[in-house]
Formats: structure tokens, C-alpha cells, sequence
């Protein structure tokens, strides 16, 4: 961890070289993934959520004994 | 008119939904392990541009991006042909999936093509430079795919009317891709079969960046194609309790 830290710091990303410019693209990729995936896992709760209820719609009186 | 009604609309079958989801975690991991890759040979092997320097770092993103975008939207239009073929509203869903996720992706070719100009040439966006203009004309026919689907309340109408739609503007992706190559670029590099040829360690770089760009753009597609079908199949199952 502590090597990979040490790598990325020596990394040329000084903003003469352009480098801000290429974390700033890295970055909007990452995020707009990172949103993407956010918006598809609250999907996914949903889902869960309304399996749920119709596993509750759908359970025998009696089912719990 | 809205997303869910279109969706508790069409009948998926059980076969096709698993077939959705066939070969998903596969593909998530090799995403996963190419992008690594990927990110390790263009930062630590790929050797720095002698005009650019550390800005063309961006290259190995943006154009993956851009080409997995271009390549989905035409994909996009040849399920459209398929659902036209066999009225399967599995093939339907498939080419609107693979379009609204490759709008996703020109999202983001566009922003991260706009840092790279801000770069490189001080300006965010250049008008006069037909790659740019021409990618912004095909992210625009797209992004009214949407809206015009559905603006159409007739489930039937909606995907016919969508995949008529998809197959013309799939269409005009490579019809539009040889114009630029024809027209005179001004500023704008050629990266595929122009007169620069890259070194080694960049080719290798960028087709890796590529296939893990690949791989992810069929990650996410069927992730989304399974979450929808799945989604679907929840809402027939309750509208079958009700009645």
C-alpha cells in the first residue's frame, strides 16, 4: 500500500505538465461509473424491496408456524 | 409514457432473462482486470508523447470511450434489425439498453475529449474540427432516442417507431465516420490507420485500454439488460397477484 502510494505520488501530475488536466479526465470517467453504478444498486433495493412485498403477498396464512 | 409502463408492457420470458445474465460476472472481472492493466502500461510503461507530454495520458481514455460509444450505438441498430426480424421484445430492450448505455459513454468522450482540447490546444471545444462537430451530431441523434420513445404511448408503435429510429442513425455512424476520414482534418489526431504510427508500448497500451473498454461497456450491458429484465418480470408477477 504504502509502495503504491509512493508510485502514485511520483507520478508527473504537476499542473505545467498537463497532469491536473489528465486526473481531471480520469477522474469524470471514474465518477460518472461511480454514478452509474450508484443509480443501478438503488435499482436493485427496489427490486428487493418488492420481492419482498410480494413474498409477504404471497405468503400462506400459517406459512410462519 | 413513462419507463416503467413501457417495461411492465413486454413479456420476457424466463430464457431470456437468464440469458442475460449469462456470462456477466465473467465479463465484470475480465473488465475489471484489463482496466488495472491498462492504467499500470499507460502511467508506468507507455512512453510520454514528445509533443504533449503527460496530456496525451487522456488519449488512452478518451478515444476507448469514444469508439466502445460509436460501437454500441451501431450494435444498438443491428438488434433494432433483429426485434424488426422476429418481434422479439427481447431483442428490443437489448438495443435500447445498448443505447442509452453508449450515451453514457459519449458522455463521457465528450467531457474528457474536451479536457484533452483544453489541453492540448487551449480551447474546450473547437468548431471548425469535423471529428468533434461530427461525434457531437451522432450523440445528439441519440440522445433524442429517448424522448421520441417515449413520447409514443402504444407499447407496439413505441418499439417499432424506436427501432425504425435506432437502424437509420446506426446507419449514420459509419456513413459519417468515412466523411470525416475523407474531410481534411485541421487539428484533430488520427489514431487508426493514419500516417503517425505510435510506438510499441503506446499500441499496446491504447488496444488494452480498448478491449477493457470493450469488456466493460458488456459488463455494464448486461447488468443493465438483467436489473430491467429482472425488474420486469417483478412487475408481471405483481400485476398477475393483483388480477
Amino acid at each position: 500500500m504504502t509502495a503504491a502510494i509512493a508510485t502514485l505520488a511520483a507520478l508527473p501530475i504537476a499542473a505545467d505538465t498537463g497532469g491536473g488536466y489528465v486526473a481531471a479526465a480520469y477522474a469524470v470517467f471514474v465518477a460518472l461509473l461511480l454514478v452509474y453504478i450508484g443509480i443501478m444498486a438503488a435499482k436493485l433495493v427496489r427490486l428487493q424491496r418488492g420481492l419482498g412485498d410480494l413474498q409477504e403477498r404471497t405468503r400462506k396464512p400459517g406459512d410462519d408456524a | 409514457m413513462t419507463q416503467s409502463r413501457f417495461f411492465s408492457s413486454r413479456s420476457a420470458t424466463r430464457s431470456s432473462a437468464d440469458s442475460f445474465s449469462r456470462g456477466l460476472v465473467g465479463y465484470a472481472f475480465a473488465a475489471a482486470a484489463t482496466l488495472t492493466l491498462a492504467g499500470l502500461l499507460v502511467f508506468f510503461w507507455a512512453p510520454q508523447d514528445a509533443d504533449q507530454g503527460m496530456r496525451q495520458k487522456i488519449f488512452y481514455l478518451h478515444v476507448p470511450l469514444s469508439i466502445a460509444a460509436l460501437c454500441g450505438f451501431i450494435a444498438g441498430g443491428v438488434m433494432a434489425i433483429q426485434y424488426l426480424r422476429t418481434r422479439d421484445s427481447s431483442w428490443d430492450l437489448r438495443s435500447y439498453v445498448a443505447i442509452h448505455l453508449s450515451l453514457i459513454f459519449g458522455v463521457a468522450a465528450l467531457i474528457t475529449g474536451a479536457i484533452w482540447a483544453k489541453t492540448a490546444w487551449g480551447v474546450w471545444w473547437e468548431w471548425k474540427e469535423p471529428t468533434l462537430v461530427s461525434f457531437l451530431i451522432v450523440f445528439l441523434l441519440y440522445a433524442v432516442y429517448q424522448p421520441m420513445r417515449f413520447a409514443i404511448d402504444d407499447p407496439e408503435r413505441q418499439a417499432r417507431s424506436a427501432a425504425v429510429y435506432a437502424i437509420i442513425c446506426g446507419a449514420f455512424v459509419p456513413l459519417n465516420f468515412m466523411a470525416v476520414r475523407l474531410a481534411t482534418s485541421l487539428v484533430h489526431p488520427r489514431v487508426l490507420g493514419g500516417a503517425g504510427e505510435m510506438p510499441a508500448e503506446m499500441r499496446v497500451s491504447f488496444y488494452t485500454s480498448l478491449i477493457g473498454m470493450g469488456l466493460l461497456w458488456m459488463a455494464l450491458w448486461k447488468f443493465e439488460l438483467t436489473a430491467k429484465s429482472v425488474s420486469m418480470r417483478l412487475g408481471k408477477l405483481r400485476a398477475e397477484l393483483i388480477s
